[in-house]
């Protein structure tokens, strides 16, 4: 019995003691919070260790934690941050933490390839390698072209079209750009037309795109990187841009950040340089993601479908604007899912 | 849709799922549904029965995704498919208690008497209700107050089924509200009538537990349905439900992921990936051993204190849906005071033993009522013997008369820990990336081949160690 004991709290204390060695008090290990999708952004990650050496310890944001997100969690770590770097796989969420006084300002001498409209002039946080909001259309039901489109989403019945929870990513931030652009009302009632209509809300854009795939539906609204995975495997579906009312397409990018008080800050401006490096966008582009350059790369590394998404880039609406409603629209969308 | 009704929508499934399951096993369980059957084809009805609790619900959930989708009404769909899920597993759940749970020791004219001494008062009509769930269908009882707490705590295959907000289920409900920036002391009130109704069922459940032992002599009649012929439907019936519930749950997800599983694990050793995984799924079973031993230990001593106010107090964070644990865990470890070990394994640890613990206590209860105290005590008066034959034969009859059990128990905490998805994803430090993240992850991607490799790696890996390392102990204590 007290051999058993012994060896139960000897367990437990070693298991402590494991668990307690902290990245944080590591020099050359830097913490990364990552909400770009893992599958994509871990040869990025890995590619940085080759090249310099620092070892990487990530926490990627998870379809199962969308309740809480990397960016609440950010909040939350505020006082003693754990994380060094945060790499978004939007904006919103990061002008939201400049807000909270989450983050420190780094101007890195890569940021200057990246176009003004896609950075903090302060150098909070910077934009790189961007997605969009695009229709995925099944092209056995629909003709892929923005008029036939545009024709469906007026008919009476939306039934077999889908649309992910907004209260969630890159739904969320195109309701924001929305309201930015028809002021809440219009949104409201933008949302409640589609609603009444019957569009099937449905838990994420990867469900509305497998719907879309599945051919139960013939329209469905997501991004550039869940269309391409589609199209990767051989399912009957091309995609078509989403446009605002005033014809400006959601491009979305990426964006990086360095944490206020970080263990590691040196790291970390080492680790932004990088991922605001041309190697990387064209890195992100030629994944399966296909993710767009923002900034000047050589084409020839391109793959021929990011040409097309480039133009379509070009037409993006301003997104300062929308971040500024971010909030707004979310606590509108939980009165209404709560049924307040 | 306000929780209220989300909340009712939530009882009531539950309710008719664990009604249906009821007089399914009951119709089976006297001449089929044993743990030794004789017969080949009983032994195969009982393994197809058992079978949906060996599935994970992620799975599950992602083999169905889109089924109902398709449908025309497709939030009938949804519900019907979710709800025969959920049967499947409820009676499952039926016979495992049926097959654990001693007979009780009240008997039927015990009760009848007791209503004959027609005595009025509130204590009396109390011990009746006591007597009632303790009395000879408590293995019924019991089954169907588990089997109706399983379905009420449901979250996964009813998050990753949903479609247009269906199936309604309260725990997907407060994890999109808290999504939706709901605050959490504003979640931990939503909580609050969800936690009361977890814990009239384990109340009831404690009690009915209460009133039997191993001694007891058999489990009473339950009132089957009269006439032969009807009673001949009613068992056919029973037994294609059982067998819808295992080509549901059993059959079509292993058929439709088979193949790519194979794949997967080929694909895993060929990229050099398969020691990685092995590594997380190792990791990730360590934490989920020490939550399993840790809750296991808690609820016992709780067990031996009989103070029910301490009980109480311990099994209640468990009941508040892993969301609310989580973040509340969250934001103490993010306190001065404990900060220091917030990027450690153990905020993991501790949400996860007082996650487990009021499913500890429970089967702490049922074990304690399991072994019978008179055939262990023989057992240890043989162990004295000079013979070392019997010496060893009496230390093979304590393994299976108190130890077995106890292993079975805590097998089932750490394949509970294992399983777990939101505590793990909110309170895992960034140096370990537990297994069913992981797995989540591999399947929003739709790599469907990894998730099912992977997927079938996390089943055997930690049984088979759990197995060898019940064989070690045994040799051990021998």
């Amino acid at each position: 019995m007290k051999f058993r004991s012994l060896l139960i709290v000897l367990l437990t204390a070693g298991v402590v003691w494991y668990s307690t060695r902290s990245s944080q008090n590591e020099l050359n290990r830097l913490v990364v919070y990552c909400a770009h999708d893992a599958t994509y952004a871990q040869p990025v990650l890995d590619k940085f260790t080759e090249q310099t050496g620092i070892a990487i310890d990530v926490r990627f944001d998870e379809e199962s934690n969308k309740s809480l997100g990397l960016t609440n969690l950010l909040i939350a770590e505020k006082d003693e941050p754990r994380c060094d770097v945060f790499w978004n796989n939007q904006t919103l969420g990061t002008i939201r933490l400049q807000t909270q006084d989450v983050l420190q300002p780094y101007i890195s001498s890569n940021s200057k390839r990246i176009p003004k409209t896609f950075r903090d002039p302060e150098g909070y946080w910077t934009g790189f390698a961007a997605r969009l909001r695009v229709y995925i259309v099944n092209t056995d039901l629909i003709e892929p072209t923005e008029s036939c489109v545009s024709n469906r989403l007026v008919e009476t019945s939306l039934s077999k079209v889908a649309i992910a929870k907004p209260i969630f990513g890159t739904t969320l931030s195109h309701y924001s750009v929305l309201a930015a652009e028809l002021g809440m009302d219009g949104l409201k009632k933008w949302h409640h037309d589609l609603h009444d209509r019957g569009i099937r809300e449905v838990r994420g854009n990867s469900m509305s795109k497998d719907l879309v795939v599945s051919a139960v539906c013939d329209v469905g609204f997501t991004d550039t990187d869940d269309a391409f995975s589609a199209i990767d495997q051989g399912a009957p579906v091309a995609m078509v841009p989403i446009r605002t009312p005033s014809g400006a397409t959601i491009c979305m990018p990426n964006s990086v950040a360095i944490i206020r008080n970080c263990q590691h800050p040196k790291l970390a401006q080492q680790f932004v340089d990088f991922v605001l490096s041309a190697e990387v966008e064209i890195q992100l582009a030629n994944s399966g993601a296909k993710q767009i350059p923002l900034g000047p790369v050589s084409e020839d590394n391109l793959p021929a479908e990011i040409f097309k998404l480039k133009q379509w880039a070009n037409e993006g609406a301003k997104l300062q604007a929308a971040s500024g409603l971010n909030e707004e629209v979310l606590n509108w969308l939980r009165a209404e899912m709560m049924g307040q | 849709m306000n929780f209220l009704l989300v909340l009712c929508w939530s009882v009531v499934r539950a309710i008719i799922v664990c009604s249906f399951a009821t007089p399914i096993f009951v119709s089976l369980r006297n001449r089929i549904l044993q743990p030794h059957s004789t017969t080949t084809a009983a032994r195969w009805l009982s393994a197809m029965a058992v079978a949906p609790l060996f599935m994970p619900d992620l799975l599950l959930g992602f083999t169905y995704r889109l089924a109902s989708a398709g449908f025309d009404f497709s939030e009938v769909a949804t519900e019907l498919l979710y709800a025969t899920i959920l049967l499947a597993k409820a009676v499952a759940i039926q016979i495992v208690c049926h097959w654990l749970v001693p007979p009780s020791n009240v008997s039927s004219s015990a009760i009848h008497l007791w209503k004959m001494s027609a005595q009025t008062s509130v204590k009396s009509r109390l011990a009746l209700i006591r007597m009632k769930l303790a009395g000879p269908n408590r293995s019924i009882t019991i089954g169907w107050i588990l089997g109706a707490l399983w379905c009420f705590q449901e979250f996964e295959t009813a998050a990753l089924l949903q479609i247009e907000q269906y199936p309604i289920a309260w725990t997907v409900w407060l994890f999109d509200a808290k999504a939706a920036n709901e605050p959490l002391v504003s979640c931990l009130q939503y909580a609050l009538p969800a936690i009361m109704i977890q814990g009239l069922l384990i109340a009831a459940c404690a009690i009915a537990l209460r009133g039997g032992s191993s001694n007891s002599p058999q489990h009473g009649n339950t009132v089957l349905p009269s006439g032969k012929a009807s009673f001949a439907i009613w068992q056919s019936l029973s037994v294609m439900t059982i067998a819808i519930g295992f080509l549901l749950t059993i059959f079509w997800p292993i058929a439709l992921h088979s193949v790519a599983g194979i794949n997967g694990l080929w694909k895993l050793g060929v990229t050099g990936t398969f020691r990685l995984g092995l590594e997380q799924i190792g990791k990730s079973g360590l934490v989920a051993i020490l939550s399993a031993v840790a809750s296991w230990k808690l609820s016992r001593w709780l067990f031996k204190t009989k103070s029910w106010r301490l009980g109480l107090m311990a099994i209640m964070p468990g009941l508040l849906s892993p969301l609310v644990l989580s973040l509340l865990l969250l934001g103490l470890f993010l306190t001065p005071v404990v900060r220091m070990v917030y990027d450690s394994w153990i905020p993991l640890i501790v949400a996860q033993t007082l996650w487990l613990l009021p499913r500890a206590f429970l089967l702490n209860v049922a074990v304690a009522r399991t072994v019978c105290s008179e055939q262990t005590h023989a057992a240890d008066l043989l162990k004295t013997s000079n013979d070392r034959k019997i010496q060893s034969n009496a230390h093979h009859l304590n393994w299976r008369l108190e130890q077995r059990p106890i292993w079975f128990a805590v097998t089932v905490l750490v394949v509970l820990a294992f399983w777990e998805v939101t505590i793990s994803s909110i309170l895992h430090p960034v140096s370990l990336q537990p297994m069913v993240c992981r797995l989540y992850r591999e399947m929003h991607f739709g790599h469907t081949e990894v998730l099912a490799g992977l997927t079938a790696l996390s089943v055997i890996f930690p049984l088979l160690a759990l197995a060898i390392g019940a064989q070690i102990w045994k040799l051990v204590r021998q």
